[in-house]
This record gives structure tokens, sequence and C-alpha cells, in this order.
């Protein structure tokens, strides 16, 4: 019954950590949250840049690495009391994120770049 | 490949407008769906149980440091024959069985929850893409920035069988659906909740339906614990 309360993950030497499940959850969700704005924004940016093509993807890849990077500085060396992995943060939803990306590029380069 | 030129009032009357018409069909859904679904009651007296059960399994699991007194008397605790906390759960549960409602009203029920569900999540969109439709027509109304085949023509310009065009250009229609199934991340964001939301297993609906489960547990943590064979485990061969 208790199940999910908890996630535990074996350290390099052994040792168990145990991690609040909701906790986790919450971390996930602020970090879902920040990846959704950067999304919208740097879509907003290429957009009103008039980015064509790959220079707007790899505008998306830039602005999900700099929100990373941001996100590790933030966190600093004590990123194991918030994240169970630090890759995943990278990875995770990074499609979900390219569909607001591509969104707002179009849209703001429609409004801008079009007529 | 000649390059269009658009007349700069689609760019305020099409564009604009429509993505503001989609932005206010969420936000009209998610009040509909906070006036439709409210939240479920959740009886305390299923809590109390599920708690009851959380610690049965650590007892079930740990008994075997208690020494047998203690170990007996938590057991008893659960399972007296008159006075235990499953016991009396149970009788209450049979007893109240008898006087809840027959099946065919659950099933209205069901029914009633499926028209809403439909009411929510089908027919407004399909009325604003209707009128997108109708007020619009088929308009070329953007360009997307990045190269794409030709075979997304037929995705992209509903509405517009122009052969020649190239497939960046966008038609209103399909700017409509582009727009309707990715901006839920942003209705997240704007609104603090989605349309979605309601089915996802955090939802208290879902939990509700946990507790229906908790009457097998009941009877089969019970059951275990008649059965559990006490040994203490700190001292081998002492009995106490």
């Amino acid at each position: 019954m208790a199940m999910g309360r908890v996630k535990t993950k074996l350290e390099k030497g052994g040792e168990m950590v145990a991690y609040s499940e909701s906790a986790l959850r919450n971390n996930a969700a602020i970090v879902e949250y920040c990846r959704t704005s950067m999304a919208a924004i740097s879509g907003g940016t290429a957009g009103l840049l008039g980015f064509t093509g790959f220079y707007g993807f790899g505008f998306y890849v830039f602005a999900v690495l700099g929100l990373w990077a941001l996100l590790m500085m933030q966190v600093g060396s004590q990123w194991k009391k918030y994240f169970i992995n630090r890759r995943t943060i990278l990875t995770n939803g990074f499609f979900g994120g390219l569909f607001t990306y591509i969104l707002f590029w179009t849209f703001i380069y429609g409004m801008v770049h079009v007529y | 490949m000649t390059e269009l030129l658009l007349d700069s009032n689609i760019r305020i009357f099409v564009n604009f407008s429509m993505a503001l018409t989609i932005f206010l069909i969420r936000i009209l859904r998610v009040y509909m769906i906070k006036l439709f679904f409210q939240e479920e009651f959740i009886d305390l007296r299923n809590i109390q149980c599920i708690q009851a059960l959380q610690r049965a399994e650590a007892l079930l699991n740990n008994g075997h440091v208690l020494i047998r007194r203690s170990f007996i008397s938590r057991k008893l605790f659960f399972c007296h024959e008159s006075r235990g906390f499953f016991t009396i759960y149970e009788a209450k549960n049979t007893k109240n069985e008898e006087e809840s409602m027959s099946s065919f009203f659950k099933d209205l029920g069901a029914l009633a929850e499926y028209c809403r569900n439909n009411l929510v999540s089908v027919v407004p969109p399909i009325l604003a893409g209707t009128w997108v439709h109708f007020t619009f027509g088929d308009l070329i109304c953007t360009k997307i920035p990045f190269f794409i085949t030709q075979q997304f023509k037929a995705i992209l310009q509903a509405g517009v069988d122009v052969r020649d065009l190239d497939a960046y250009w966008v038609s209103s229609s399909s700017w409509y659906f582009i727009n309707h199934f990715s901006s839920s991340s942003i209705s997240r964001i704007f609104l603090g909740c989605d349309e979605n939301d309601h089915i996802e297993p955090s939802s208290p609906r879902a939990v509700a339906a946990l507790f229906k489960e908790t009457k097998e547990k009941v009877l089969s943590m019970r059951e275990n614990l008649e059965i559990y064979k006490h040994k203490w485990s700190l001292l081998n061969g002492f009995e106490d």
C-alpha cells in the first residue's frame, strides 16, 4: 500500500538513497513549466528574428541547452538532492517542447515576416 | 517558384483573431470542466481503512521483530472477532451494500458521465472548426519557416487545391487544427490546468476508483493476518 511514497536509487558505493516521490514529482512539474515557457519564448524570438530552416531548429537546441545550463547553475553541486538523474532533465519532453516552439515560431514569423 | 504576396489584413483578421479564439475556447472549456466535473466526495471511512491496511501490511512485514504479546495485541486490533477494525469494516460494508442503489442507476450515471465528457471535449472544437471553415474559408493565411516535403501539402493546405503552390504555405483550416492540437501545454501555463487533467491518474476520480478495491484487500489482509505464524527473530530459539 505504501508504494509510490519513496523512490530509491542505488549509488556506486552500494549505498541506497531514498527520494520522496511527491517532491520529485513537484520538481518535475516545475521543470516542465520552465521548459514550456522557454519553448514559447524562444519560439517567439526565433520568429521575430526571422530564422528559417535549420537556423530555427538550431536555435531550439541552443535554447534547450541554455535552459539546462541555467537549471544546473541554480541547483549547483547539490543537484543530487533534487533530481535522480541529471540527463533526464535535458532529454525529457524535448519533442513536446519542440511542438510548442514550432507553433510560436510559425505564428510570430507569420505575423512579422510573411505579409 | 514565385513568392506569394498576402493581403496584410489577413494578419489581423485571420491569423491573430484565430489564435485569440482558440485561446478563449480553451478558457471556456476549462471552466466547463470545473462546472461539470466537481471533485468527488471521498469517504472518510475509506481513508481510515486505507491507512489501517498500510499499518497491517507493516505489521506483516515487521512482525517478527516484535515479541509475541505485542504482536498479538496488534493483530487483535485488526482481527478481533467482535471489535477488530477489519471485522467492523466488513460488517458495515455488507450492510451498506444492501441499502445502496441498484446497478441500473449506476449505469445511468456512467452514461451521463460519457455525455458530459463528449460535451466538454468534443463539441467545442468541432463548433470552432466549423466556424473557421465557413468564415475564413480557404484562405492561405501563413507560411511555415522551414522546409517541408510535398507529402505534407494535403495536411497543411486543407481546402486549397492548387497544385503548383509550395508546400510551406498553410491554409486557415489547417492552421486552426495545428493550433488546436499543439496549444495544450500553453493553456496549462496560462490557466494552471488543462482539459485533460480530469482523466489523469492523479485526479481524485482515480483515487476514488482505487477505493473500490479496498473491500477485497481488507478481506485478503485479514486472512493473511489470521494465518501468519509469529516467530520472534531477535533471539533465535528463545520462546517467551
